[in-house]
């Protein structure tokens, strides 16, 4: 049975100020306060929030330097055991469920040369492996079967 | 031209010992193109997501990837000399398993697919040590057939 996955859309980030600091100056008239406040508000805290976006953001430059460091971890080796059991892979798969988008966004780019991301997948979709036997070790017919399966659930 | 690996993982394997004859590819590995294969990757995974012999065990020892040569015909044989219409396949081992094979073309020199990178000739087996963890240890075993016409393309 496959799981119930959230469904995550990417957003626009959000820049809000911070609360400005006016100068007061009770003699200036109204206008000449507002005038002057436009000089003078400072907006030097404008603050980052929180949000699904910037998380997202976050999220693929940690992925993509996990990559990185994954690809120098596992050298030359043919073996899925120690290519899944790096660190760096690990801690991809540790991202949880956040992972899907960027793994799936990475999978797609890489066209016909699709990189080891099945194991880690199948650790994120709880043992559930949407590839038929048939085609287990094709990585580009593995890619396409999980690309389909990950944009029903994701976009990225 | 150089490989793409690192070549602080294989210190012994200088470029005047080999030379590159692929592409770079991840879709196949070692064991495939030792095989004759290069339409899927296989590996005795413990998810089951690559392709393995089901005759052989899914198990990373010796004697599991020489059951899965053993599928397409390949028997247990002394060494790796080289034997007029005989093809010969060489596993290779570290301190955790096996690792890696190359496969011996007519002329004796063998071709080894270096993991997600190119393939590759060279004339020694004895080329593919290194760090542990990071090399390929020791060819440990060898097995042969009679030598068959290649269907894998050099990509």
């Amino acid at each position: 049975m496959e799981p119930i996955l959230e469904y995550q859309t990417p957003q626009a980030c959000v820049f809000v100020p911070s609360p400005p600091s006016m100068r007061s100056d009770e003699v200036l008239k109204t206008q000449d306060k507002l005038n002057i406040t436009a000089c003078f508000f400072t907006v030097c805290h404008v603050a980052r929030v929180e949000h699904p976006a910037t998380k997202l953001m976050d999220d693929w430059w940690y992925f993509q330097r996990l990559k990185k460091i994954w690809h120098e971890e596992r050298g030359a080796t043919s073996s899925i055991s120690r290519i899944a059991t790096c660190p760096a892979y690990q801690s991809i798969i540790a991202m949880g469920p956040a992972a899907f988008p960027h793994i799936f966004r990475q999978l797609e780019s890489e066209g016909d040369e699709p990189d080891m991301w099945f194991w880690a997948l199948k650790a994120l979709a709880q043992g559930y492996d949407p590839v038929p036997e048939s085609d287990r070790g094709d990585f580009r017919a593995m890619a396409q079967a999980w690309l389909k399966w990950g944009r029903k659930r994701y976009a990225w | 031209m150089p490989g793409s690996w690192d070549p602080r993982d294989f210190p012994d394997l200088k470029e005047s010992e080999y030379s590159v004859k692929s592409r770079r590819t991840g879709r196949y590995n070692c064991i495939a193109w030792a095989a004759d294969d290069v339409s899927r990757y296989w590996w005795p995974d413990l998810q089951h997501q690559v392709f393995w012999p089901s005759s052989a065990p899914r198990e990373e020892t010796l004697i599991a990837f020489q059951l899965a040569y053993g599928s397409i015909g390949y028997r247990p044989c002394n060494d790796g000399t080289l034997e007029d219409g005989i093809e010969k396949v060489a596993i290779f081992v570290d301190e955790d398993g096996p690792t890696h094979a190359a496969w011996q073309k007519p002329e004796g020199t063998w071709s080894s697919k270096m993991g997600p990178f190119e393939d590759i000739d060279h004339q020694r087996l004895d080329l593919m040590t290194g760090p542990p963890g990071r090399a390929y240890g020791k060819p440990r075993a060898y097995m042969s057939r009679p030598r068959q016409p290649r269907r894998s393309p050099e990509l």
